[in-house]
């Protein structure tokens, strides 16, 4: 498999870059579907055959909705049935490559006296283009998408490479003119392109898959840590799960726009959110609204869920159905978003946590500001803000107790550790140089999101460090640039002495 | 700073002359060229801590660098960087070889090696240490799974630059160990970026000299327990040769024969047995090789077990230049081969004439210390010594100095020494005798204690007396050398290689002209030095 982390992946991106500048324009988009599926095929031919199937799959579904569109006398209901079994057939794939061995254990013990065992596929990104074809063909039914006729110009869509590890999940009517129209070289795009893709590799290599080191130690051998080792694993954990997912957005993003190909931004400085649903929408944005354009609204807007207002209304009042009505469409999402990271209960857990803490901040919203009035907060100060992004900081860092121990026993056990004993002395007497860093290393990292802290909030100050960056003299933005790619080929980890890990998205 | 503001605006000006009117393609080629600049100067700054002290000594760095020079090569395992003195050679023979032996060389690295140096070289011999043949590939296999950093195969393929041989190279290392991450073969920064962590001052610093001596390695140590050698003589594990192991032999008598130069099978270790110099023979006569077992001559050589081995398996310098004696001879009997000492072009070698005699000097020197059979003889030899290269450290235990006798008194005295020792009693004394002068410290019932710096080697010397509660010690760096003894203790450190010649004490209390002691642990015990040679160990 090509890694975004590896020399093979520097070598096919330059000569597929090089490969597209070359060919004619009405051409290129070819070029990109061949290095897609290159690509792809790099990662075994079996999979190859399930984004061939789940393409296939959408594209026989669109077509027959549109041919019915089209005929002298559409059937609404000819439609919905065939949308249901092109989603049915594509979410198969996806169940099979995400719950196949549960499933097939469960089945065996049920009906088979041998336990069942098969090796089950597990595409690249199958999650990730899954959903890009569903949306598809839901905007397809919906009429608010035209039917892509030529179905290699569809299979590019889905399986353009630089997005297919991590997402993000484009929609068909932002992506696909863009990869079809061919594109002029543009320097100023090459640029910064790359300013992106180096931004990228370091928030990677240097600092997530150096604080990676410490959650995997820590929380790999949990029996010999107690108290708040934990809570800085944790942290530690959060660290390198943002840079980790935002670096290879931002690799897929840059390479993207050295071919002027502009992708949907999947992060808007999450760590600076003042509530858990604002997080949500500055996180992995293209799953968010995924989810409200093609889950939320249409069970918002369903009949069933009227009905039940209306129901609850007469007998509960008003207020107790509006939140229903806001409550069972955040609660069915946020199951389906804990089931798309994983199948575990972990999982479920997890999304149930975030469905819980974003229902309640929803329902009890109202009271929460009528306190703040009563206490006479002032809610614009600095103090304030920073009590918010760091209460939203520390859900999510919880949040990533529930899943990085990968069993909700272990989950529960390290609680218990953290709560034993109050060891404080661990941030004075040299104990986080022995968890998976040592001192230097340590420092290294520490710097790293510094600097990564900075960026950002220069970032959320309107800052466009890029342009920033463009208009510094020669000489400086070279040194920049230099320095920049220096650090990473010194500070980051790869290689066979420190081998770095893949990508944390890419297994969902 | 003028100077520098003026050096900006003439790079501006150029700049603005004749890259910016360009198109941005110049701009591009030149920051990925200044790039590229850039990692090669870190990639040398960050392989530099990896090289301990057997990396460093590359021989195939000069081959590259001095084409179509050497007369003969020496391949294999460690022995073979070791156990012969390719200057020497150069010195007494006027023969120009390298070695290009690393440690555990497996064979079919020394082939790679050997490949790569005749597409460099002409050589007329290429001698193959037969430790490399005996090498299973299961042994390999296990020592590189033990070894994460994979730092032996990094010390041969490395120093290959012929693609088509490192790619074959890494092919048979990935059949050998599986999975390997080729690029760290390739790109030096991708296996030693790491090194940053372990960088220094010293790293930055280009070295004085050559730190290399055509691929030798020097050894100073003397091993002083015999007795350990001749267990590893029962050496039994296995060594039937591997159809791998022939296969490799087979193609080294190839490629020198394409080269036209012969391949000699050379044993160079002494812990050979008659298994496998038997296994070894019968290979060399399957591919008409010659075949030499040092095993065979060591009355010829004079080697001396108890003197010439740095530890059971590695000759020291004194043991390598009788055995390069051995090959040179053998060499100028069988073949013809111009003088090089007459040739300007291997200046290389005339410079390293002087290192080199500094380094007979102390292997010598250390030799003869370890050699004085008593007190007399010990002082002897230390009155001989250079004093700009050795520091002498000396402190009295539990003096009595009841039987030190006028002569070796005079001797002291010849070494610097003002204070007469024969008629002190219950006092403390140290000496610390170099370069800088005699530095001595005398004290009557109480303790003495003496401390010094030199090139950045700490001495500190400590005699106790009759009524002080501290131990007679010497230390070297922190390290403890000798202590608790009896009598005279003597600690002799050469500066130049930064080693301790000797270290031991004479018990003047007790004995006329004692013989040297050495304090091993808590006790006390006289160093046992075997007096039998070496002999075949055979199992039947």
């Amino acid at each position: 498999m090509i890694n975004f982390i590896s020399i093979q992946f520097l070598i096919f991106a330059t000569a597929t870059l090089i490969l597209y500048f070359l060919t004619p324009i009405r051409f290129r988009w070819t070029v990109l579907l061949v290095a897609s599926m290159f690509f792809y095929a790099c990662t075994g031919l079996n999979a190859l055959i399930f984004i061939l199937l789940s393409a296939n799959t959408a594209y026989v579904t669109a077509r027959s909705i549109e041919d019915n569109y089209n005929s002298s006398t559409p059937n609404q209901k000819r439609n919905l049935f065939t949308l249901l079994s092109g989603i049915t057939i594509t979410l198969c794939f996806l169940i099979y490559s995400k719950a196949g061995n549960a499933l097939a254990s469960a089945i065996s013990a049920i009906f088979l006296a041998k336990p069942l065992t098969f090796q089950v596929i597990v595409p690249l990104g199958i999650s990730y283009y899954t959903f890009s074809i569903i949306g598809y063909m839901m905007d397809v039914y919906r009429k608010q998408q035209a039917v892509e006729h030529n179905f290699f110009k569809f299979l590019l869509y889905m399986s353009y490479f630089p997005q297919i590890l991590q997402g993000s999940i484009p929609r068909y009517r932002t992506l696909a003119p863009q990869l079809f129209t061919g594109h002029l070289f543009c320097y100023k795009n090459m640029c910064y392109g790359m300013q992106r893709m180096i931004w990228g590799y370091f928030k990677k290599m240097v600092i997530a898959d150096r604080f990676a080191l410490i959650s995997s130690e820590v929380f790999g051998n949990y029996d010999s840590y107690e108290g708040l080792i934990f809570v800085v694993a944790a942290i530690c954990a959060t660290i390198e799960l943002y840079c980790d997912f935002s670096g290879c957005i931002d690799i897929a993003l840059g390479f993207s726009e050295i071919l002027s190909i502009h992708l949907d931004e999947n992060f808007r400085r999450p760590f600076y959110s003042r509530s858990a649903a604002e997080f949500w929408h500055r996180w992995h944005i293209t799953l968010g609204t995924w989810f409200k354009d093609y889950v939320y609204m249409p069970i918002v807007s369903s009949h069933m869920i009227s009905k039940l207002c209306q129901k609850t209304g007469k007998l509960f009042g008003r207020h107790f159905a509006k939140n229903i009505m806001s409550a069972i469409p955040l609660a069915i999402i946020w199951i389906l978003t804990g089931l798309w990271h994983g199948t575990g209960a972990n999982y479920l857990v997890w999304g149930c946590y975030w469905g819980l803490i974003i229902i309640f901040s929803t329902i009890f919203a109202t009271d929460y500001k009528k306190i703040i009035v009563k206490l006479h907060i002032q809610t614009d100060s600095i103090f304030y803000k920073n009590f918010q992004i760091l209460r939203t900081c520390l859900i999510y860092v919880i949040s990533r107790l529930i899943t990085v121990p990968g069993d909700l026993r272990v989950t529960w056990k390290i609680i218990q550790r953290i709560f034993s004993e109050f060891n404080i002395w661990i941030f004075f007497d040299e104990s986080l140089y022995h968890i998976g860093l040592d001192r230097k290393d340590f420092w290294v990292g520490t710097i790293s999101v510094l600097i990564l802290w900075k960026v950002s909030s220069l970032q959320e100050k309107g800052v466009k460090i890029r342009d920033k960056i463009a208009s510094y003299p020669l000489i400086l933005r070279w040194c920049i640039y230099f320095a920049s790619i220096l650090a990473i080929l010194i500070f980051g980890i790869y290689g066979s002495k420190q081998a770095g890990k893949t990508f944390i998205y890419m297994s969902y | 700073m003028k100077s520098a503001f003026q050096c900006i605006k003439h790079i501006k000006t150029l700049y603005k002359q004749y890259i910016k009117p360009q198109n941005k393609l110049l701009k591009s080629i030149l920051f990925l060229s200044i790039l590229a600049a850039l990692t090669i100067i870190v990639q040398n700054i960050l392989k530099s801590p990896i090289d301990g002290s057997w990396a460093a000594q590359s021989g195939m760095e000069i081959v590259h660098k001095y084409p179509k020079s050497y007369d003969a090569c020496f391949l294999g395992s460690s022995t073979a960087i070791s156990n012969i003195s390719n200057q020497h050679l150069y010195e007494k023979y006027g023969i120009a070889s390298v070695s290009l032996g690393e440690p555990e060389q497996p064979l079919y690295l020394a082939r790679y090696t050997l490949e790569e140096f005749l597409n460099y070289q002409s050589p007329k011999v290429v001698f193959l240490d037969t430790k490399s043949i005996l090498y299973g590939d299961n042994y390999f296999k296990s020592r590189i799974g033990n070894d994460g950093n994979h730092i032996m195969l990094h010390q041969s393929i490395d120093s290959i630059r012929t693609y088509k041989i490192k790619k074959q190279a890494l092919k048979d290392t990935a059949t050998i160990i599986g999975d390997i991450d080729k690029w760290n073969y390739y790109s030096p920064l991708y296996y030693s970026h790491t090194n940053w962590k372990n960088l220094s001052y010293e790293h930055f610093k280009k070295p004085d000299k050559p730190d290399y001596m055509n691929g030798n390695v020097v050894l100073f140590n003397v091993a002083e327990n015999c007795a350990e050698i001749y267990n590893m003589g029962n050496y039994n594990s296995s060594y039937s040769l591997s159809p791998q192991a022939e296969r490799y032999v087979s193609e080294m008598a190839d490629l020198c024969n394409a080269a036209k130069c012969d391949l000699v099978l050379v044993t160079s270790y002494v812990f050979s047995n008659k298994k496998q110099h038997n296994a070894i023979m019968a290979l060399s006569k399957k591919y008409q090789l010659k075949y030499i077992d040092i095993n065979e001559f060591t009355t010829k050589t004079r080697f001396q077990h108890q003197l010439d081995l740095a530890d059971p398996v590695h000759f020291n310098l004194s043991g390598s230049i009788k055995w390069s004696d051995f090959l040179g001879n053998y060499l100028q009997n069988n073949y013809k081969f111009p003088d090089r000492r007459k040739d300007t072009s291997y200046r290389r070698f005339e410079e390293q004439k002087e290192v080199f005699r500094q380094q007979k000097d102390c292997i010598y020197t250390r030799q003869k210390l370890l050699s004085a059979t008593s007190f007399y003889q010990y002082l002897t030899v230390l009155t001989h010594l250079g004093k700009k290269d050795h520091v002498i450290l000396i402190s009295a235990a539990n003096s009595k100095m009841t039987h030190l006798t006028k002569l070796e008194q005079k001797l002291l005295s010849e070494l610097g020494l003002k204070t007469d020792l024969s008629s002190k009693k219950n006092c403390g004394y140290v000496a610390i005798i170099s370069e800088n002068g005699v530095q001595e410290s005398f004290s009557f019932l109480n303790s003495a204690r003496a401390e010094e710096t030199l090139n950045k080697a700490s001495f500190q010397v400590i005699s106790n007396s009759a009524e002080g509660s501290e131990i007679s010690s010497i230390k070297i760096n922190g390290q403890e050398m000798i202590q608790g003894g009896n009598g005279l203790h003597f600690a002799v450190y050469n500066t130049r290689f930064n080693i301790v010649s000797s270290s031991c004490f004479f018990d003047i209390n007790a004995y006329v002209n004692p013989a040297p002691r050495k304090v091993t642990t808590a006790g006390t015990g006289t160093i046992q030095y075997a007096t039998e040679p070496n002999v075949w160990k055979d199992e039947e």
